[in-house]
């Protein structure tokens, strides 16, 4: 379990006046054994809270708890040493020792350790780490003569091999070329998942993160502006930021005129320059409020003729353009002035200049604050 | 368990690493400023009398040094000599460095080799093999004209051009390790797509090649001036029978003149005159430094230079560049032939069948040159082995430290670049004159830390900034204590750079007359004293066989030590 509690870290700006806030009040908690992603743009503050976490950075104030023990709290001055947290971390660069075979780095934490492992123990566990990682053959190897995908195992075994509370990983896959990448997402989230760590995984690729995570935390100048399970981020982001950061979206200006209960669906009347758009999805933004409209370019599809659907939402729209990206098409439509974007599938047929019905079901429009 | 209790405890470690942050500080301080402030002491006293003795300030020093009918020409010489140096001997080192390290250019190596091994021999050697050589009586090279023109010999040693010329000589090696580091670091990618793009070969070396390597070797000049205006033992030799005087002699000539009482308080003020003109340079020197890192051109390692054919220009090449090298070589060889006689006589077959070891043999038993030798030892492995140390905990905590104690230990390491050796040898004098130390190994190794500690610390900061921090992290994540990361990880990924930077101050103190010769006593002469010594009495062969046993010895150490440097540093590549 790692709880976080109002943390704060400011950086003295470089030459500069203005200070650069990297974590403004930041708390979130991760259950055992949960694999949990820090996820925002480069300068968002993701790696400053993993550092933070990790015991290399120290922050300004807030509570840092690992497994109910307190690692850091600003209040009361106490600040455990990253080496005396029993972490395992797998860096950007992977850090692996160059003057070390492969088993000397992965026994480093047993040998090293705050907790000295019984010198009987040592080479069984590394063993059993580098196994795990389909690296035993490698052993006695050199470090610098590994390829990326072997030193980012390597590191993995190292971070595991001392059975820590935490695993942290600081963009682990970003140094890998993109088939190796798409591998080792699903081997890296059923490693750490068959061994029940619980791991912190910091990226700025929305892929990763929800295909790995249980539960993802996006990061903005700072702050974490949502977290939740993948699919919760992805189907009811909170803002047009995270809408736009967690896949791509459609973001539409307008105002919320009227909010009408009818059983338990509440629907809200969305004034926008597509036309009234209607949402049954919950919102923050009341009547009479100026907000954003998110739809996914997923959530629409041309109707088949011109047939009214079941209180779907429908606009008249001409394809402009069409991008052929292999798996998908990225259709270019205009509804009135306003460009609106529609995933097709790859054998849709829809002719540039063609006039179109565009479909969007109640529940695939969502309504968040302006200036989101 | 015990470490996860929330006990209000500091991040362990700070407390003992602040101590040891304000010790290295203090040392540094010592060090670097007692000297300085006992300088500028002895500047600002009436004259005739000792610091320490009055409390009276006085300015007649400085009035003295900016009224003195000699300054013009003392500024003009220094400058005349320095640039003449530094402009020969960079276009020589940058050819040198160019064929070498972006050409196909057969014995590349042999240059190279040359090059880096250089540091294995003292200036004052340089000077005593051209003196041998070019002296207008019977210098060997003017004898050898007469017997093949019969006119009279044109060369002399004692000019101001035989000065600049054997200076650009003992310029060039450091010259060369720099700029072909310029030319290594180049990334090819930029020529290549001037090439891509039309240019030609010309185009492509004027307008890209070299506006690139500009603020490079501008960098590179300015600090050979530098080094030049500071030096002092080529001047000594070669200027002082010529009657060339410069700052640097001007200021050992005032301290320990052949008659009469040394004048302090007027070396000290010239010293101060030197050191602010140093230190000029230096600000130079680093704003140019700064535009050279906008234009960075070092990307990742790995890349092949471009590799130009020479074709029908290799012989050429190789002819001309081994004619450098030869010339380079020529005063050792001739110091070489010199130690093998009894009685110094010019090169002949009848001179062929006196060739001994018999002054090796008395040379070495003399009791002086025994204990120099002991002494040499003494100071040799002292200076190189503190200084490292020192180096080490100074870059550490000023890259690692925090605060205003991590920046005041940076520049105070820093500054003894700018502070000219002879006028750090007067300040060291001063201050210790009078103390035991006076008289005493330990003093010349106290001299030689103090100014070889500059580079030291840029060579060990330069090897942490290039350690990745993750490297230290990940072993601090393991749960590493302190000693672990720096025992287990920093020191066996940094070593070759620090055995390199040993090996240099070795060297580099083995070389050094100017602190041994101002700091000379009979209890703690060394090698470099014992020769200058020799060759004062003139014991031309004496001084000939301890230069080439000096030589010879730190061949043995550095050669042997270089190799084992490169290799390891390529396995771990």
């Amino acid at each position: 379990m790692l709880a976080v509690e109002h943390l704060q870290k400011t950086f003295p700006a470089p030459g500069g006046t203005q200070t650069v806030q990297a974590l403004k009040d930041v708390s979130c908690r991760i259950e055992k054994g949960d694999f949990f992603a820090l996820l925002g743009p480069s300068g968002c503050g993701k790696t400053t809270l993993l550092q933070s976490i990790a015991g290399l950075e120290t922050p300004d104030g807030g509570v840092i708890r690992i497994d109910d023990a307190i690692v850091f709290d600003g209040d009361r001055r106490v600040v455990v040493p990253a080496n005396r947290r029993r972490l395992g971390m797998v860096f950007q660069s992977y850090a692996i020792w160059p003057h070390m075979t492969v088993y000397d780095n992965v026994a480093f934490p047993l040998v090293y350790g705050r907790t000295k492992t019984p010198a009987g123990q040592v080479s069984p566990m590394v063993m059993q780490a580098l196994e795990r990682v389909r690296l035993a053959d490698y052993a006695d190897r050199l470090t610098p003569h590994l390829s990326g995908g072997q030193q980012q195992r390597v590191a993995l075994a190292r971070a595991i091999v001392h059975e820590p509370r935490l695993l942290l990983l600081d963009e682990p896959l970003s140094n890998l070329d993109a088939r190796l990448r798409d591998a080792m997402r699903v081997e890296l989230r059923q490693l750490v998942k068959s061994l029940g760590i619980t791991t912190v995984f910091v990226t700025h690729d929305q892929v990763e993160a929800m295909s790995m995570a249980d539960k993802v935390a996006v990061m903005r100048s700072g702050s974490i502006v949502q977290q939740g399970p993948p699919t919760e981020v992805y189907f009811r982001p909170e803002s047009a930021f995270v809408a736009n950061f967690v896949g791509h979206s459609n973001t539409i200006p307008g105002r919320v005129t009227a909010v009408e209960t009818a059983g338990d669906l509440t629907i809200r009347r969305f004034e926008s320059p597509l036309g009234e758009i209607l949402s049954s999805m919950p919102s923050a933004v009341g009547a009479g409020e100026a907000g954003l409209c998110i739809i996914r370019p997923q959530a629409a599809s041309i109707a088949p003729g011109d047939q009214a659907a079941d209180g779907s939402n429908s606009f008249a729209g001409i394809m402009t353009a069409r991008h052929f990206l292999g798996d998908t098409v990225d259709g270019v439509f205009r509804i009135g002035d306003t460009e609106f974007r529609l995933s097709l599938g790859p054998f849709d047929t829809t002719a540039e200049g063609a006039a179109v019905d565009l479909v969007v079901p109640r529940d695939r429009c969502i309504i968040v604050p302006a200036g989101s | 368990m015990a470490l996860d209790s929330p006990a209000p405890a500091r991040r362990q470690g700070d407390g003992q690493r602040s101590i040891g942050q304000y010790l290295v500080l203090a040392i540094v301080a010592a060090i670097v400023i007692g000297p300085l402030l006992m300088l500028v002491r002895t500047s600002l006293l009436p004259e005739g009398r000792l610091p320490l003795e009055t409390l009276e300030i006085s300015f007649e020093n400085f009035r003295a040094v900016l009224t003195d009918p000699d300054l013009p020409v003392l500024l003009a010489n220094t400058a005349f000599y320095a640039l003449g140096s530094v402009a020969i001997g960079t276009v020589i080192a940058t050819a040198l460095a160019w064929l070498a390290e972006r050409t196909d250019m057969p014995g590349r190596f042999g240059i190279r080799l040359l090059m880096f091994t250089w540091m294995a021999v003292p200036p004052v050697i340089l000077g005593f093999g051209w003196i041998l050589l070019i002296n207008p009586g019977s210098g060997i090279l003017n004898v050898f004209w007469r017997a093949l023109t019969g006119g009279d010999g044109p060369f002399t040693i004692y000019s101001i051009w035989a000065m600049i010329f054997i200076t650009s000589f003992s310029v060039i090696p450091t010259a060369f390790v720099m700029i072909g580091g310029l030319f290594r670091n180049m990334d090819p990618q930029l020529e290549n797509s001037g090439y891509v793009h039309g240019g030609s070969a010309g185009v492509v070396a004027r307008r890209i090649t070299l506006p690139l390597l500009t603020p490079g070797l501008l960098s590179v000049g300015i600090y050979v001036f530098i080094a030049v205006v500071q030096a002092f033992e080529l001047p000594l030799i070669v200027g002082l029978t010529a009657r060339i005087p410069v700052l640097s002699t001007r200021i050992y000539l005032l301290s320990s003149p052949d008659v009469g009482v040394p004048n302090y308080g007027l070396s000290a003020a010239f010293g101060i005159f030197l050191l602010v003109l140093a230190t000029l340079f230096m600000g130079l020197y680093f704003r140019v430094v700064g535009a050279g890192e906008r234009y960075r051109i070092v990307s990742g390692k790995g890349f092949r230079p471009r590799q130009t054919k020479l074709k029908r220009w290799t012989f050429p090449a190789m002819l001309v560049s081994g004619l450098f090298c030869l010339l380079m070589l020529l005063p050792i060889i001739v110091l070489l032939w010199t130690s093998f006689l009894r009685f110094y006589e010019l090169p002949s077959l009848a001179a062929l069948e006196r060739v001994s070891f018999a002054t090796y043999r008395e040379v070495l038993g003399r009791s002086a040159v025994q204990g120099a030798i002991g002494n040499t030892v003494l100071l040799v492995l002292g200076a190189s082995t503190i200084t490292m140390v020192l180096a080490s905990l100074t870059a550490w905590y000023s890259l690692r430290g925090s605060g205003w104690v991590a920046r005041a230990i940076d520049v105070l390491s820093f500054s003894p670049l700018a502070i000219p050796p002879i006028v750090m040898a007067m300040a060291i004098l001063l201050l210790y004159l009078r103390t035991p130390l006076y008289g005493s190994v330990l003093i010349l190794i106290i001299g030689h830390v103090t100014i070889y500690i500059a580079f030291a610390t840029r060579t060990i900061a330069s090897a942490l900034i290039q350690l990745n921090k993750e490297l230290a992290d990940a072993a601090t994540i393991s749960g590493a204590g302190f000693f672990t990361v720096l025992t287990r990880i920093v020191i066996p990924l940094i070593w070759p750079q620090a055995l390199n930077g040993w090996l240099w101050v070795l060297a580099h103190s083995a070389r050094d007359l100017t602190i041994p010769l101002l700091l000379m006593t009979n209890a703690n002469a060394v090698m470099s004293t014992v020769m200058w010594t020799l060759w004062d009495v003139p014991n031309l062969p004496g001084a000939a066989a301890l230069s080439v046993l000096l030589v010879l010895s730190l061949l043995l150490v550095i050669v042997p030590a270089q190799i084992f440097i490169a290799r390891a540093s390529a396995k771990s590549q």
